[in-house]
């Protein structure tokens, strides 16, 4: 009877029930959705089987992303595949419906895996469209580096944002003459696009910023080993951030200090749909917030030789 | 009945299986729209439950648990046929949510009856070569389950965000503490299988089940608060598997990633040796009535495999009381042996 058993086994084992071709799937690499009216505009970068064209762009009008992602997998006769999708770019004029239903799909979607990369760009073309993945996310690690503006963020993180916060903080990025990363966008329940000393506020604030530099008075501070500690004491939030600077002048510390200090409490004051609101509601507090700001700058002279000229 | 002898450790380990049977499937989704306070609490009333129930099965063990269930003659058919249902029930639920699993996460386009099938055939293979080999499988892959383990919480530990556990001071809402009891408990009652006589070290035997009793409510009651410490317990909520889900954001140094596909076979591990003890079982139950061999393994499969084909229509509800059931025909033989 075990012979039996094992027989029927091998045949379920072979893979023929469960057999795919691989011309039969379009291998999506990123999606572009924006908004026209009612409609929305997806656009689709599939990876090409055919060694010449390496990337084929797909561009679908309709009234719901669901259509217009079954609307091309009729058209192409593919079954579309997201496993292996790797950026999401939406566009500057989405509003709270739209993220819905976006966030509706790929929470639905069985092969996509929200492990991918968001940004929003102002407008989606074939520019932003025709730049490597990788190139974008190296972008927007470096911007995090060198002007501490932005981090990469996967849409499982934008997700997780809006159902504890409501508001989430994405990557803008500009695409004019060239790509250029241009600090974070409010999405959700506010829609704002943040200048460069609110995104470094914000990215202080979520202890994103390891090592990063700083402008002020066209003097550049590098700083390291950079992380914020938060602490909420009733309605006293209470904002730690310590870093470590090497430098030859000591008073360059005070400089730095007054300078966070200063685009911290602005951030704070002038955003009320903060992170931080958000976490206070979840414990029943949301008035009169105070806020205490604490920058910690740990000055170590520089030792290595002076330069003469 | 196999002569072999079972060694206080190999009970531990099948116990742990045993407890763990739907806490990946069924437990998991118990704990959504909650807090932690209530999933600290539901715990560990289920684990003070719990408690009490095992001291019952360790009472319970003799050397001819199905042979001589009741001495009213009426009794002992309606006990057998309880205790029929309750393992042929864990069987069939135990296969669907399995099937479910690869169907959502791994193999979408694939028919679920395959899948089901494919399963059906690996545990019965297992089942025929009896209890003793059942244990000695669940003993190897205690270890590959070990192991795969401590990848996953390793490579998770970077995601962990202890600010998703708060707040504490919160109301207690879904305290759902009996139905995990059921959940983890009740499948428990089918070791009485092993007879007292084969166990080496039957004292031990009862100190080690207590011990992998506790330890399995501390891995769970970590394992819940792990995965909504990575999740949020809004995103925990809404997402289907949120034990998957927590292995799909696995990435470290954007060079290990997409690992679910290989660390969901602890999933497999669970499911696959509670599915071989159940139907094992159920055919212990049949043999004891009726001369036969291992042939009546086609009959219990067809049962089970076309119960899950019908199951869309009956809710967890049904599966409690299944589960009810079995626990109570178990209890029924103490007062037997007692007498």
């Amino acid at each position: 009877m075990k012979k039996i058993y094992l027989i029927i086994l091998i045949i379920f084992l072979t893979g023929c029930t469960n057999y795919n071709d691989i011309s039969n799937i379009a291998v999506v690499s990123s999606i572009g959705i924006s908004v026209n009216g009612n409609n929305y505009n997806v656009y689709v970068k599939v990876l090409s089987s055919n060694q010449e064209n390496e990337e084929n762009i797909y561009i679908k009008t309709c009234t719901t992303i669901d259509e217009c992602f079954n609307n091309l997998s009729t058209e192409l006769m593919k079954r579309l595949y997201l496993t292996h999708m790797d950026l999401l770019i939406l566009s500057n004029n989405l509003v709270k419906d739209n993220y819905n239903q976006i966030f509706n799909f790929f929470l639905n979607e069985k092969s996509s895996r929200g492990s991918f990369t968001t940004i929003i760009v102002e407008h989606i073309d074939n520019k932003i469209l025709e730049t490597n993945t990788t190139d974008i996310k190296n972008m927007l690690s470096l911007s995090l580096s060198t002007n501490g503006i932005t981090t990469d963020i996967t849409l499982t993180d934008i997700i997780k944002d809006i159902l504890n916060y409501k508001i989430s903080y994405v990557p803008f990025i500009k695409t004019q003459n060239t790509i250029n990363v241009k600090g974070y966008k409010t999405i959700y329940d506010e829609n704002k696009i943040l200048t460069n000393e609110e995104s470094l506020a914000i990215n202080i604030i979520k202890n994103n910023i390891k090592t990063f530099q700083i402008t002020i008075d066209k003097n550049v501070y590098k700083l390291e080993q950079c992380y914020t500690i938060n602490k909420v004491h009733n309605d006293n939030i209470e904002i730690n951030f310590y870093c470590k600077y090497y430098g030859n002048n000591k008073s360059d510390k005070n400089n730095i200090e007054n300078y966070l200090t200063k685009i911290i409490t602005s951030f704070t004051q002038n955003n009320k749909n903060n992170y931080f609101e958000y976490l206070l509601y979840k414990y029943g507090r949301n008035n009169n917030i105070k806020y205490n700001v604490n920058i910690n700058i740990d000055y170590k002279p520089n030792i290595g030789g002076e330069i003469f000229e | 009945m196999n002569k072999e002898k079972y060694t206080s450790l190999e009970i531990g380990i099948l116990i742990f299986f045993l407890l763990n049977s739907f806490t990946s499937t069924i437990t998991i989704q118990l704990f959504k729209n909650t807090n932690t306070i209530s999933v600290i609490l539901t715990i560990l009333l289920a684990f003070v439950l719990g408690l009490i129930f095992m001291k019952i099965i360790v009472k319970l063990f003799s050397d001819d648990y199905l042979k001589n269930l009741s001495n009213i003659k009426i009794l002992n058919n309606i006990i057998k046929i309880l205790l029929l249902i309750g393992s042929l029930g864990i069987s069939i639920y135990v296969l669907l949510n399995l099937s479910l699993i690869i169907k959502n996460v791994l193999l979408t386009n694939m028919s679920i009856q395959v899948i089901q099938l494919t399963f059906l055939i690996l545990s019965t293979l297992l089942a025929i070569k009896g209890i003793k080999s059942i244990t000695i499988a669940a003993n190897i892959m205690f270890i590959v389950y070990f192991i795969f383990l401590i990848i996953n919480f390793s490579f998770n530990l970077l995601n962990v965000n202890p600010i998703n556990l708060l707040p504490i001071n919160t109301s207690i809402e879904n305290v759902n503490f009996f139905q995990v009891f059921l959940l983890t408990v009740a499948p428990v009652f089918m070791i009485l299988i092993i007879p007292k006589k084969e166990i080496i070290d039957f004292n031990d035997c009862k100190k080690k089940s207590y011990i992998f009793f506790v330890l399995f409510y501390i891995y769970m009651i970590i394992k819940i608060l792990f995965i909504i410490s990575i999740l949020g317990d809004k995103y925990y909520s809404i997402v289907a598997y949120p034990e998957i889900e927590v292995l799909k954001i696995i990435n470290i140094f954007n060079f290990f990633e997409r690992l679910e596909e290989i660390l969901i076979i602890n999933i497999f591990i669970e499911n696959l040796i509670v599915l071989s003890l159940a139907l094992n079982y159920s055919k212990e139950i049949i043999k004891a009535n009726f001369n036969i061999d291992n042939k009546i393994y086609i009959l219990i499969d067809i049962i089970v495999f076309f119960s899950v084909i019908k199951l869309d229509i009956i809710t967890n509800f049904y599966f409690y009381i299944i589960l009810t059931i079995f626990i109570i025909a178990n209890i029924l033989t103490y007062k037997k042996n007692k007498s």
